[in-house]
């Protein structure tokens, strides 16, 4: 079943890292959600497996998982995902290519990711969202209909006024202030 | 409360000292330049600088005002006036998203800023010339001419390349994915996902499912190694493009701000530049004749309805005076190179994947 898993995982691992941009801004906490989406995925995906059931991942999918696993991880009681944890580790779903395809999703670099941060730390979530929805090239079409917007418009603007305020932030005279080729924002 | 003669010098004082509270003539002013901050969208050249005007009369051209883009304090109050008139902001933006190319083709196809000439301002009690300084004018006049003459058919002749160059660029981008799907396997891997997802549910054996993905991993593999030799033969190819055509403008801009008053100058400097860009042009040139871009034309587009076609998503229209708008225009400009530069940033880092 891993060569599925990994085809899934490879095709969507800049959704995981996106939405987990959402709700995190250290280091550490960001590849610790990465961490536990891959896992409720991987968990998901043998469930339907074993069930029978058609897999399907829409836009929404990733950024779904990711919420919820975002609220359990500031929630006191995180039952739930310390079950996920312990049925991952006993089920036989823990093999080495799925902790491989976990290590690969993960922020490779506190440097990198902290340069991503930067950018990112004057935004609200849903700012956060549209702004890396612009710099990674997902249409104002696929924004729309995984944010549920209205109509074109009203999705363009979101996404032009949350680059707008990160613009503004990280523009100064024309120059980008924390421009990873200068490496001054570190 | 009279008229009101407004020239530029007034127009700088208003951007100094923007207050409308205590001046009639403020808000006049206030209203007029709002208005020609919107042309391109909703108003055009003639509403805004020969109808509506009440009771301003104006003491310079559309031209003489959009140069005030280069002033600091006109700039801020324009972005602080798009801030209200969302509607522009968005069109520019989306354009430089999602439709630079295109628009950058029909802007530099449609709007040719005009030549200013250096002229000689002479007072009063210098009219009486005498003779020697008479024809020392009369030389240099003759020369400038000529020289006018010559610089203009290297203008003409580096426009042609410009919109070549254009026009290859514009192609590239709108055929990009020509054909490619039909190279692609993608359609083949949806199946075999699909024929997997049958097997599971019909509880097929393991090792057949194995078999299957099996051949899903190659297919995926496949389709990678296909995306990827588009994506760089694409990249390669527009990035000549786009050096080549900012090269042409570098020159074309590096040409028309020489100091023509300056005589003394290599007079083969001309053409020794538009001999070297000659060779270099007719090399690429030569080298996209055997290439495989199509670039046979569909039935030619107005602007208007290019314009039209460009911004029917936002279901908002703007007219071709947009690109005389050098505010909207340097704007448009300042979005593309920010979401470029962003984009060049952040990609990579949440695109890595080692193998």
């Amino acid at each position: 079943m891993c060569e599925t898993c990994k085809v899934l995982v490879e095709e969507n691992y800049q959704t995981i890292r996106k939405a987990s941009l959402k709700y995190t801004s250290r280091f550490v906490e960001t590849n610790d959600l990465i961490n536990t989406v891959v896992i409720k995925f991987l968990n998901w995906k043998k469930n339907k497996q074993d069930a029978n059931q058609p897999i399907s991942i829409n836009l929404n999918f990733f950024y779904k998982i990711t919420k919820n696993a975002a609220i359990d991880a500031i929630s006191p009681d995180t039952v739930n995902f310390e079950e996920e944890i312990e049925a991952y580790e006993t089920n036989g779903n823990k093999t080495e290519i799925h902790q491989n395809l976990i290590a690969k999703t993960k922020f490779s670099s506190a440097e990198t990711h902290a340069l991503v941060v930067r950018y990112l730390e004057v935004l609200d979530e849903n700012e956060k969202d549209a702004f890396l929805s612009i710099v990674t090239e997902e249409t104002v079409e696929d924004f729309q209909k995984r944010n549920n917007i209205d109509n074109y418009h009203q999705a363009l603007k979101r996404r032009r006024r949350a680059f707008q305020k990160a613009q503004s932030r990280l523009t100064n005279n024309g120059e980008n202030v924390i421009s990873i080729r200068s490496r001054e924002g570190l | 409360m009279g008229t009101i003669l407004l020239n530029i010098e007034k127009l700088n004082d208003f951007f100094i000292n923007p207050d409308v509270s205590n001046s009639w003539e403020n808000s006049l002013i206030k209203e007029f330049i709002e208005r020609a901050f919107l042309i391109g969208k909703d108003k055009t050249i003639e509403d805004v600088f020969e109808k509506d005007l009440g009771l301003i009369t104006l003491q310079f051209d559309h031209y003489e005002f959009f140069k005030l883009s280069k002033n600091k304090k006109a700039v801020q109050f324009f972005n602080n006036y798009i801030q209200k008139k969302e509607d522009l902001d968005d069109v520019l933006f989306d354009l430089a998203e999602n439709n630079y190319y295109e628009f950058l083709w029909l802007y530099n196809d449609n709007y040719t800023p005009p030549i200013e000439k250096p002229y000689l301002e002479v007072s009063a009690n210098e009219l009486e010339l005498n003779e020697n300084r008479d024809s020392f004018f009369t030389s240099i006049n003759m020369k400038q001419e000529e020289r006018s003459t010559e610089v203009a058919k290297i203008i003409a002749e580096i426009d042609k390349k410009i919109e070549f160059a254009n026009q290859i660029l514009n192609q590239l981008k709108l055929k990009r994915n020509l054909g490619e799907d039909n190279l692609l396997n993608e359609n083949v891997k949806d199946l075999i996902q699909a024929q997997i997802y049958r097997m599971m549910i019909d509880g097929v054996n393991e090792k057949d499912i194995k078999n299957w993905e099996s051949l899903l991993s190659d297919a995926s593999r496949q389709i990678e190694g296909a995306s990827q030799f588009f994506e760089e033969d694409y990249n390669r190819t527009a990035d000549y493009f786009q050096r080549t055509l900012e090269d042409l403008q570098k020159l074309r801009d590096d040409i028309i701000n020489l100091d023509f008053s300056d005589f003394e100058g290599d007079t083969n400097l001309y053409s020794n530049i538009n001999e070297r860009y000659e060779d270099e042009f007719s090399m690429v040139m030569n080298n996209m004749s055997s290439s495989s871009y199509d670039l046979e034309e569909d039935e030619p587009e107005t602007v208007e309805e290019t314009l039209d076609r460009l911004t029917r998503k936002l279901n908002l229209t703007i007219n071709k005076d947009i690109f005389v708008n050098t505010f909207a225009m340097n704007r448009f400009f300042e979005y593309y190179n920010d979401i470029r530069t962003f984009k060049s940033d952040i990609s990579p880092i949440i695109g890595e994947w080692k193998e």
